[in-house]
């Protein structure tokens, strides 16, 4: 009979190397390391390199079809590192998506999916609901249909109901990229609890480092897959760091600063942090405490670079000036809107100017109005009140939160072809938009088939095709890794210099310090605060990004990365993959 | 093995009796004017569904065979919720027929006989619903096996398939109707009924042609390459 | 709604039993009595505004039905008036509206029910015998919202690409095809990774074991007994003639559906079967104000309203704690 305590287990995994069918490089390649029972590990790495596949193939239902060495074995606690035998419900699997993994209608009846299938008896399942439930703190929302709860509430119930079938090692694949910053924590909360209450094992990919470092007790980091690191957080933040890999961008910002600053002030910090033994700040408040006591000889190092003269604030300065001399392009006044007439009032009196050639980022909490003042502004729907008013023949376009929704077409070229009678261009502007997005190696695929960051891409590529003056951006980093962010924020900015005005909505605080000119926060149906980036992040308290929390009040505040190296006179980020 | 193909040919002969027994059941039960003939042929209609189900119970479903039917099912009473306000222009019959086309008849017929079910949760539940259940299962069904023996080689076949299931949905429809609250019946009395149902017969015929024509094509391609990633995606089962 | 919180397999039969005896008589007393408790039931469940219009949708058909009768038929003898050749006789129009209340009836009751059992609950009950069908219809209720919710996304982002010029039928008619078409293809695609996701739960059709919330009490065991009597009761009333009518070709009762008060037997039994779910109603309130009545000192439910309920029990009382 099946046990109702939950043990642990662990995963050995020794030469593991797995090809997929019709492909000539191994997708993972001579893979070894070994996961303790009641362990946390991270799986770290940039897309494309054979995280999810990993995961997949610990997880026998899930494994694809493809070439397969090595041996993967599953340890149990009980049985002292003897492989044992396992069956579906001692490994559990939470995927990314937090509604596609859904498969019933009603909260109760999802819970109790995986136990149907184990075949447990009603009383027995009765009992794990209940338990499962209050564990989770979601009683109060069995009896709701799934479609009712928001994605953070979708995902937790995924855990739960990957949890209720009492799993042995539990195995996330990026559960956190589809939420908001709320949802994020309060999933990694219930995680934590999981991990440190019931003692599970806890396999992680994710790509925010931030909030899962202090969890993890190790990191496994692949590249082109195969293990490039596989150590403590705190070891692998100081090799993400020592060797400049792209994938640093990763880390919490507060750890970048204190490294970079201990880096300019002393130039060899790897080997300072090796042999103090201390520990990289992963939090503002750790950050705070190490930059504070390097804050004097900082400061020296910060007015000396200033005397030499260095170039700052140049971007900043274009941009205002801008918005000073030209009449907004497209401009929303004193909206209104509500879905229904029987419905609360979504947008009440809300503004907003949007001018050429700047980046406005458009930021607030769930339920806020964002998507539909977005809507509004792109004309798809209409306003009870107020009135959108636009520049003549100004294209408008919009993008969806969901890339997917524009795609009609079997491949990628043919769905960027669709329009070319409508957008009058041909071929080659396909392919020159398609190079310069890079997309021109994926062109023959199907659009679906595409990565997260590809598919946003394509989706930018369509719209671009129709020559727009205006893009509407609803959520356009969402999902993706720090890598991948970066990449579509050198595009925007590019597309900002060609004189093309783009709105993003957004949950990304430090993509907005990076490359938005203007920041508008709103709040219950109206744009509560409206400013120029850098001042609208210093004028914040809580809404602002770790960089300035980390700064304030130690050296002169500054809001984003860039800012900060360009202070410390550092400006060799690698601005390479900016420029087209 | 060869139990279990026995068991499968099984399932066919009832279901292809089934398919023969009902018709000639309703003849019967109009022929000899049994009076209860509401009762009866409510449940005639619930059982004619039963061995659908059961064989495909009895197949026991991969994930990869029942989420195609439930997809095409939720999308198939969203088009019918969306197209209410126009009457007897639903693009049901359409979706159920490209399903059974790609899928096969036992998809087809699920798909049909389930979008009738969920559909009806919004239009309305009622004596109707198994015998729409029923014809749209047997919409689906039939172009599941007029597709696997061939005759749908040529894409006209196919819209000439899709008008006559507009019309057949509308004859089991009608005669469910006469049958059951036409007495006393006489053949003047049911060829008027008939008749007068016959326009809106039409209009759904020419609607399904309407939305087959453009949807038969690419939609066949698409299905068939999510088919095929269904097929890769799983490997132990 | 008392009837809600019953078993399924209840509910179920209780509908199954009204909806016998409904259909199987063409009998005047039993179509009224029908029509008059589904309607009362639709208005216990829905509320008065939903029955007020249904019932006007349902009225005029109601008249359709009687009218067409009416004119299709000349059997009658008693000839109310003459239009033209054809006479109008009182037997067509009584069948007509016979036959008319009958299936309206048969309609309110099972919209009653649906919506009793809302989201295909009723399948709950279909679990143990065709498992995979009621899940798969829990999951086509599960991606409705889902589609519908895409569906939206989909047609946002195309009238923004191309513009939302809908004047033209053509375009509006391409335009809803080729939304219909993204949302195949991204449910599709969203589907694959629910066939993964039920693979990792260990989805395998042969050994589920369905799981219902939902368990049998004294009070479901005791009403299921009330119904099958009242209903059996009812059956032998029919069987032995008490239905018996006649329309044409001049209306009448037989002498057998009187006798013995076969008749009274029959028409008594639907109107407590009609009238089942208010009993249960009634119950519950009386048990309610009861127990909001009680003191601590003088703890006493009156023996007497005990006795008089027919479906007492620990179970009730149970159901009533938080």
């Amino acid at each position: 009979m099946t046990k109702t305590h939950v043990r642990s287990g662990g995963i050995e995994i020794r030469g593991f190397s797995f090809r997929y069918p019709r492909s000539e490089t191994k997708a993972l390649d001579d893979v070894s390391f070994s996961v303790m029972p009641g362990s946390f590990t991270i799986v770290a790495g940039p897309s494309g390199s054979g995280k999810t596949t990993l995961l997949r193939c610990l997880k026998p239902e899930l494994t694809p079809h493809g070439e397969i060495e090595g041996v993967i074995s599953f340890v149990d606690s009980a049985s002292a590192s003897r492989p044992t035998h396992q069956s579906f419900h001692d490994i559990a699997f939470v995927m990314q998506n937090p509604a596609n993994q859904i498969v019933l209608d009603v909260v109760w009846h999802e819970l109790a999916f995986g136990l149907e299938n184990m075949g447990l008896s009603p009383e027995l399942i009765e009992r794990r609901i209940a338990e499962t439930a209050h564990f989770f703190g979601i009683s109060s929302w069995i009896h709701k249909k799934v479609s009712e709860l928001s994605g953070g509430e979708k995902q937790i119930l995924n855990l739960a109901s990957a949890l209720i079938m009492h799993p042995r090692l539990l195995i996330l694949d990026e559960p956190t990229s589809q939420l908001d910053p709320i949802a994020l924590k309060q999933f990694l909360t219930m995680l934590q609890r999981v991990h440190q209450e019931i003692g599970t094992t806890i396999i992680l990919s994710e790509h925010r480092m931030g909030d899962v470092f202090p969890m993890a007790s190790d990191v496994l980091y692949l590249e082109e897959g195969r293990v490039s690191f596989y150590g403590s957080p705190n070891d692998f933040a100081v090799y993400l760091l020592g060797y400049d890999k792209p994938f640093k961008r990763s880390l919490p910002a507060a750890t970048r600063i204190v490294w970079n600053a201990c880096k300019v002030l002393d130039g060899s910090s790897m080997e300072m942090n090796k042999e103090s033994n201390k520990v990289l700040p992963l939090n503002v408040q750790q950050a705070r405490e190490q930059l504070s006591n390097i804050s004097t000889s900082l400061q020296q190092h910060i007015s000396a670079t200033e005397a030499l003269g260095t170039k700052m604030r140049r971007d900043q300065c274009s941009a205002s000036s801008v918005k000073k001399c030209t009449k907004p392009i497209l401009q929303a006044k004193r909206l209104w809107f509500r879905y229904k007439s029987d419905a609360p009032f979504v947008l009440e009196e809300a503004n907003i100017d949007l001018y050429r050639g700047t980046i406005h980022a458009l930021i607030g909490g769930n339920g806020s109005g964002k998507s539909t003042l977005l809507y509004l502004l792109a004309g798809v729907l209409k306003s009870q009140r107020g009135k959108v008013s636009r520049v003549s023949d100004v294209k408008v376009s919009l993008l969806t939160q969901n890339p997917q929704a524009v795609f009609t077409r079997d491949t990628l070229f043919d769905d960027l072809m669709e329009h070319r009678a409508l957008g009058d261009y041909d071929e080659q502007r396909v392919l020159d938009i398609a190079e310069s997005l890079g997309l021109r190696h994926l062109l023959d695929r199907h659009p679906y088939d595409l990565s997260g960051g590809e598919m946003q891409k394509g989706a930018l590529a369509k719209i671009l095709l129709l020559e727009p003056d205006v893009l509407l951006l609803d959520e356009p980093v969402k999902g993706l890794d720090a890598v991948n962010k970066h990449e579509i924020a050198g595009i925007f900015k590019r597309l900002r210099d060609k004189g093309i005005s783009i709105l993003i909505v957004t949950h990304d605080l430090e993509i907005s310090a990076n490359i938005v000119d203007e920041c508008s926060l709103i709040f219950d149906g109206r744009i509560v605060a409206n400013g120029e980036t850098t001042s609208f992040f210093q004028d914040n308290a809580f809404y602002t990004t770790d960089t300035f929390r980390v700064t304030r009040g130690i050296v002169k505040p500054v809001v984003t990365m860039d800012a900060f190296d360009r202070m410390l006179g550092v400006t060799r980020e690698e601005q390479g993959d900016d420029h087209g | 093995m060869t139990t279990d193909k026995r068991s499968i040919n099984r399932g066919r002969i009832v279901e292809v009796a089934t398919l023969i027994a009902l018709p000639v059941f309703m003849f019967l039960c109009a022929y000899y004017e049994i009076e209860q003939t509401a009762l009866v042929t409510l449940l005639a209609a619930i059982f004619a569904n039963i061995p659908f189900f059961i064989n495909f119970e009895k197949s026991r479903p991969k994930p990869r065979h029942i989420l195609p039917i439930v997809i095409m099912s939720a999308l198939a009473t969203v088009g019918r919720i969306l197209f209410a306000p126009i009457p007897h222009v639903k693009p049901v019959s359409s979706i159920v027929i490209v399903t059974g086309i790609v899928f096969g008849r036992q998809s087809g017929y699920l798909t049909g006989a389930l979008t009738a079910l969920a559909s009806n949760m919004f239009m309305g539940q009622g004596p109707w619903t198994p015998w729409q259940m029923f014809a749209w299962g047997l919409i689906g069904f039939l172009a599941g096996v007029m597709e696997s023996v061939g005759l749908f080689r040529h894409r006209w076949v196919v819209y000439v398939y899709g008008f006559a299931s507009g019309l057949l949905f509308g004859l089991i429809m009608d005669s469910w109707h006469i049958i059951s609250f036409i007495s006393p019946l006489t053949w003047t009395g049911a060829i008027a009924a008939y008749g007068a149902g016959f326009f809106f017969n039409l209009a759904h015929a020419i609607a399904t042609v309407v939305f087959l024509v453009p949807i038969l094509k690419p939609w066949t391609k698409k299905l068939t390459r999510i088919k095929l990633k269904f097929d890769l995606d799983h490997s132990v089962e | 709604m008392t009837l809600k919180r019953y078993h399924p397999v209840v509910i179920f039969l209780y509908f199954a039993a009204v909806l016998l005896v409904t259909m199987l008589v063409q009998h005047p007393v039993i179509a009224g009595i029908s029509f008059f408790f589904a309607v009362l039931l639709k208005w216990r469940v829905v509320g008065v505004v939903k029955t007020l219009k249904s019932l006007w949708h349902l009225l005029p058909m109601l008249a359709i039905i009687t009218c067409i009768n009416a004119l299709v038929n000349d059997s009658g003898m008693t000839v109310l008036f003459t239009i033209g050749r054809r006479s109008f006789s009182l037997e067509a129009l009584l069948y007509g509206l016979v036959a008319g209340l009958t299936l309206l009836a048969v309609i309110l009751w099972f919209s009653s029910y649906s919506d009793l059992m809302e989201n295909g609950r009723f399948l709950a009950m279909l679990g143990r015998r065709l498992p995979v069908i009621s899940m798969m219809v829990s999951m086509i209720f599960r991606y409705i919202p889902d589609t519908l919710q895409h569906g939206r996304e989909i047609d946002m982002s195309q009238r923004a690409l191309l513009g939302s010029d809908d004047r033209h039928r053509k375009t509006k008619v391409a335009r809803a095809i080729r939304l219909v078409s993204i949302l195949m293809a991204w449910s599709m695609e969203n589907a694959i990774e629910t066939a993964d996701s039920m693979r990792a739960k260990g989805y395998q059709a042969q050994c589920r074991r369905p799981y219902a919330r939902v368990r049998w009490t004294l009070r479901d065991v005791m009403s299921l007994l009330l119904i099958v009597l009242l209903s059996v009761l009812a059956v032998i009333g029919v069987a032995m003639g008490g239905a018996a009518f006649l329309f044409y070709p001049e209306w009448f009762i037989p002498a057998r559906a009187l006798a013995g008060g076969r008749l009274y037997i029959l028409a008594g039994a639907f109107v407590a079967l009609g009238g089942l779910p208010f009993l249960l109603d009634v119950e519950q309130w009386l048990r309610d104000f009861a127990s909001h009545r009680r003191r601590p000192s003088s703890c006493k439910i009156s023996p007497f309203v005990a006795a008089m309920l027919p479906c007492c029990g620990s179970a009730s009382q149970r159901q009533q704690l938080p």
